[in-house]
Formats: C-alpha cells, sequence, structure tokens
C-alpha cells in the first residue's frame, strides 16, 4: 500500500493529477465508507421498493375498493413529484414533525432513514405499476387453458400467472433499478456521506474537481453496469425456451 | 487499430497541452487585459450574509462587493460580479470565467497549490457554532461524536471533525444548513463566528447562542490564477489591500454592513497607518 500511495503522491506532484483519496489516509477512509454507504443505499433501497411493488400490485388487484384507491393515491403521490423534493420534504418538513421525546432521549430519524423511505417509497410507487402491467400482460387465453385443466384460483396465480409476470417484469424492473441506483446520488442534498457527498468533500478540500468527477463517473458505470449485467442473468437463467415473452 | 487510438490520444493530449500554454501566454499581463476589456469579472458570495448577499431583486450586495466595486473603480474599469459558491469558485476562476475572486475566501495550502493569494489579507474570522441555548454547549468538547451541520464546501466541516471528533453533516447552502438545525437533525452549525454572532441577534434565532470561544483564526485573501500574484494584476491588488486596510476603508466597511467590530482590521489599521 505505501509504494502505491507513494507514487501516487509523486504523481501529483509531477503532473497536478491529485487523485488523493489513494495516497491520503483519511481522504481514503471516507471514500471507501462513501462507496460502502452508496451500496448499503442501493441494496436497502431495491429491496424494500420491490417489496412495496408486490405488497402494492397485489393490494392493486385485490377486490377492495378502498385498498384500491390507497394504492392509486399512494402511486399520485410519490410518482408524480421528483425525489429531490421528497428528499427535502421528508427531512426538513415531515423530520421536524417526526421528533419524539422519550425518556432516555430524543428519538429521530437519521438523515440515511429518510433517503432511504424516500428512495423506496418513489422507486416502489413505479415497481406497483410495473408489477401489474406483467400481471395483467400474462394472456388470458393461458389461464382459461389452467381452468380447462381443473386449477384452482389460488393455483393459477401461484404456478400459472406469477411464474410468467416475474419473467415479463424484469426488463423494465432493470431499467427501475438502474434508475434507482443512480439515484442514491441525490442523498447528497440532505447530507447523507455517500460517494458523491464525500467526493465534493474531497474537491473542496483537495480541489481536485476533475479527477475526482471521473472517479465518480466511472464508478457509478462500473456499477450500474454491474447490475445491468445481473439482470440480464436472471433473464436469461428464467428463459422459457421456445416461448417468446408477451406473445 | 490499436496503434490508430493511441495516436490520436496523444494528438488529443497534445492539442489540449498547447491549448493550455496558449491559454496562459494569452493571460499572461491579466491587468492590461482587464482594461483593454474594460469589465474587471469578479466571483462573489450570493449566500454569505453580509459579505455576498442578494438583495430581493437577486443583485448581489455585501461587503465584498463593495470592495469588488472599489477594485473595479481604482482600475478604472466597469465591475461585473458573478455569484460563485464555496465548491465552486476555485473552478471558476480557473476556468476564466472571474478574473479574480473576493469570496470570503481563505488563504489556505491546499488553496495556495491550485491559485494565488493576494497579500495581504483583507479580512480575518475564527470558527464558532450557533446552537440552541436548550443544548448548553459549554466547551467545545461537547460536540464529540454529535452531529453538526455546516455548509458544503467550506473549512469548517473538516476542522471540527478532525480536532474534536464531531460528525460533520454539510448541506448544499447556509440556509439548508440552518433549515437542519432548525429541524433538529443536528445540535449546532459551525461557520465563521462574525457570521453566526450577527445571526444569533435575529429574533428568529432568539432561543440560540452562539456559545463556544472562537478557534481556529483564519485569513481572507483575494484569489487570482496561478502566477498571477506577481504579475502587474496582483501588485495593483496588493497595493489597493494595503490602502484599505491604511485608510481605514475595511473599519468603516464593516461597521456600515452591521458587523461587529474586527479586531484584526483595528490591529492591522494600526500597524500600517504608524
Amino acid at each position: 500500500m505505501n509504494t502505491i500511495a507513494k507514487w501516487f503522491h509523486g504523481l501529483y506532484d509531477t503532473t497536478g493529477i491529485n487523485l488523493s483519496f489513494i495516497y491520503d489516509s483519511y481522504d481514503r477512509g471516507r471514500f471507501l465508507a462513501g462507496i460502502q454507504l452508496t451500496l448499503e443505499l442501493a441494496l436497502i433501497c431495491i429491496v424494500i421498493s420491490i417489496a412495496i411493488g408486490v405488497i402494492g400490485a397485489w393490494l392493486q388487484g385485490s377486490r377492495f375498493r378502498i385498498t384500491n384507491a390507497l394504492v392509486r393515491a399512494y402511486i399520485a403521490l410519490f410518482r408524480n413529484t421528483p425525489p429531490i423534493v421528497q428528499l427535502f420534504f421528508f427531512f426538513f418538513v415531515v423530520g421536524h414533525f417526526f421528533t419524539f421525546h422519550t425518556a432516555s432521549g430524543v428519538f429521530r430519524l437519521s438523515n440515511l432513514s429518510w433517503a432511504i423511505i424516500s428512495l423506496s417509497f418513489y422507486y416502489g410507487s413505479f415497481n406497483i405499476e410495473n408489477f401489474r402491467a406483467s400481471i395483467e400482460a400474462v394472456p388470458e387465453a393461458t389461464i382459461q387453458a389452467a381452468e380447462a385443466l381443473g386449477y384452482r384460483k389460488y393455483q393459477i396465480y401461484f404456478y400459472i400467472v406469477l411464474p410468467l409476470a416475474v419473467r415479463f417484469t424484469l426488463p423494465s424492473l432493470a431499467n427501475n433499478l438502474a434508475s434507482l441506483v443512480k439515484s442514491t446520488s441525490l442523498a447528497y442534498v440532505i447530507a447523507v456521506p455517500e460517494v458523491l457527498y464525500v467526493s465534493s468533500e474531497i474537491w473542496s478540500e483537495q480541489l481536485n474537481v476533475t479527477e475526482m468527477m471521473f472517479v465518480i463517473l466511472f464508478f457509478y458505470v462500473f456499477l450500474v453496469g454491474l447490475l445491468v449485467y445481473a439482470m440480464h442473468r436472471l433473464e436469461a437463467y428464467l428463459r422459457i425456451p421456445g416461448y417468446s415473452e408477451g406473445a | 487499430m490499436k496503434s490508430v487510438i493511441l495516436k490520436c490520444v496523444v494528438a488529443t493530449i497534445s492539442v489540449a497541452m498547447l491549448g493550455t500554454a496558449a491559454l496562459s501566454f494569452a493571460h499572461a499581463d491579466e491587468l492590461s487585459d482587464v482594461k483593454a476589456k474594460g469589465t474587471l469579472v469578479v466571483g462573489v458570495k450570493g449566500d454569505s450574509r453580509p459579505w455576498g448577499y442578494l438583495d430581493p431583486q437577486g443583485k448581489p450586495i455585501g461587503m465584498e462587493v463593495d470592495l469588488a466595486g472599489d477594485v473595479a473603480k481604482q482600475l478604472g474599469v466597469k465591475l461585473q460580479v458573478v455569484v460563485v459558491q464555496s465548491s465552486n469558485r476555485i473552478e471558476f476562476l480557473n476556468q476564466g470565467r472571474v478574473d479574480m475572486l473576493i469570496a470570503t475566501m481563505y488563504d489556505t495550502k491546499e488553496r495556495r497549490r491550485a491559485i494565488d493569494m493576494i497579500q495581504p489579507h483583507y479580512y480575518s474570522a475564527a470558527t464558532n457554532v450557533l446552537a440552541p441555548k436548550s443544548a448548553k454547549l459549554k466547551e467545545w468538547k461537547d460536540l464529540t461524536g454529535k452531529p453538526v451541520c455546516g455548509q458544503q464546501g467550506s473549512v469548517y466541516n473538516k476542522w471540527i471533525e478532525k480536532t474534536y471528533g464531531a460528525k460533520a453533516m454539510s448541506l448544499p447552502t447556509i440556509e439548508e444548513g440552518y433549515a437542519a438545525l432548525r429541524a433538529g437533525n443536528c445540535v449546532a452549525f459551525v461557520y465563521n463566528d462574525l457570521l453566526l454572532e450577527m445571526a444569533a441577534k435575529e429574533p428568529q434565532w432568539k432561543d440560540y447562542e452562539v456559545p463556544l470561544a472562537s478557534e481556529d483564526r483564519q485569513y481572507h485573501s483575494i484569489g487570482v490564477r496561478k502566477g498571477e500574484a506577481d504579475s502587474a494584476f496582483g501588485k495593483a491588488l496588493s497595493e489597493i489591500v494595503t490602502n484599505w486596510h491604511k485608510s481605514g476603508y475595511l473599519i468603516d466597511l464593516n461597521a456600515k454592513w452591521g458587523v461587529p467590530p474586527n479586531s484584526y482590521l483595528e490591529e492591522e489599521h494600526k500597524k500600517l497607518s504608524n
């Protein structure tokens, strides 16, 4: 590590290319912590937003008018507002009222929690619509064929509809999740120390804006590339030979 | 194929380097450039009342805008101000979007690698925090391990983290930092002592105070591009700043904008007028 650090310090002295997050231990520590937080934030939001999508799509398909209306209202609220406005709203407005004074001290949610809530709810609303569309895309004839074979309603749902819907939804889900991973950088505005935030801290001290911009760009290209690759592998794994999707 | 790509890369880099060289050559005499175009473009802050902020019409005003105006007047050119932020001001200067910075900028070692700092300094401030009276802060150590709000791109955040182990939480602008403090997301807001002392006097901050003894005194400089401090432009600026201290102009301006008396300005005035 020491020789690498020395080499990059030399690079700075000779060429002016300042990659302080490699040679400076303080910068390296916080840059790695930023990457870790970005990964955590992305992973948690992916899990919660998919859970919201599944539950929401299920509620929307149910017979009860009230749950139907609630899900529609939720989608209208979260899909129709920019995520950055939501972050500010949650952090500054909701956060202010969401403070409880208990015997053991003051309880309040951290900025990271608000970022998780806001981004999960935002992308969850897109997932609901995605999943609903995929369930509706299962051909009526396939369901009728299952009925003719004597399948019960729940059997049709679990053995016929869901397995097909999951396959239909993967391409649009991949898009949505790629967008989610990139949007974790918005948490920057409420001071969540993810990778963009720590980079801005580094460049305001080291004044290496150009270098850090390249580093962040390549980091996201790599991260989203990895996600998209994994989703493609999943799609290929789940492919039904001879069944062309949606046809 | 590979060698073609390599050649292209080498060619691009050479052109870029030539371009930079030509650019720095063209800027060798900034003073005559400024006089030739008849306008001095100065980067000032838009969120640091009373040094540089926006009036209700969105026009930048403040002590540093006055200073920029005085520089332009003494150089015999028109003034054009550009609003910059702490996090992007050095880029504005180095990309040539502004001729100089008077933007509440401290003279630090790191910044000196990227730009030149005009000597003498024209101002000075130290670090303090604004905190609710209910927090009952007595000393800096009370902030260890606690979330402290700040503004992105300013030097106070790293200082408080490194010196007292507070958890700095930097928001894009001062206003958002204040909002986070009010919402209770942090126990204090760290910034320069003068600004915070002025804020604490305002009615909306009546439940807040500036409880600690200021630390980490720093000095403000006019920023110019690398190599320009020794040019005719830099020398002219240096002379102007010296005269500001000598004539007491800075002390008057400090009072005009309602800032508490600044001991640094008094000392410099005394030193230079003798």
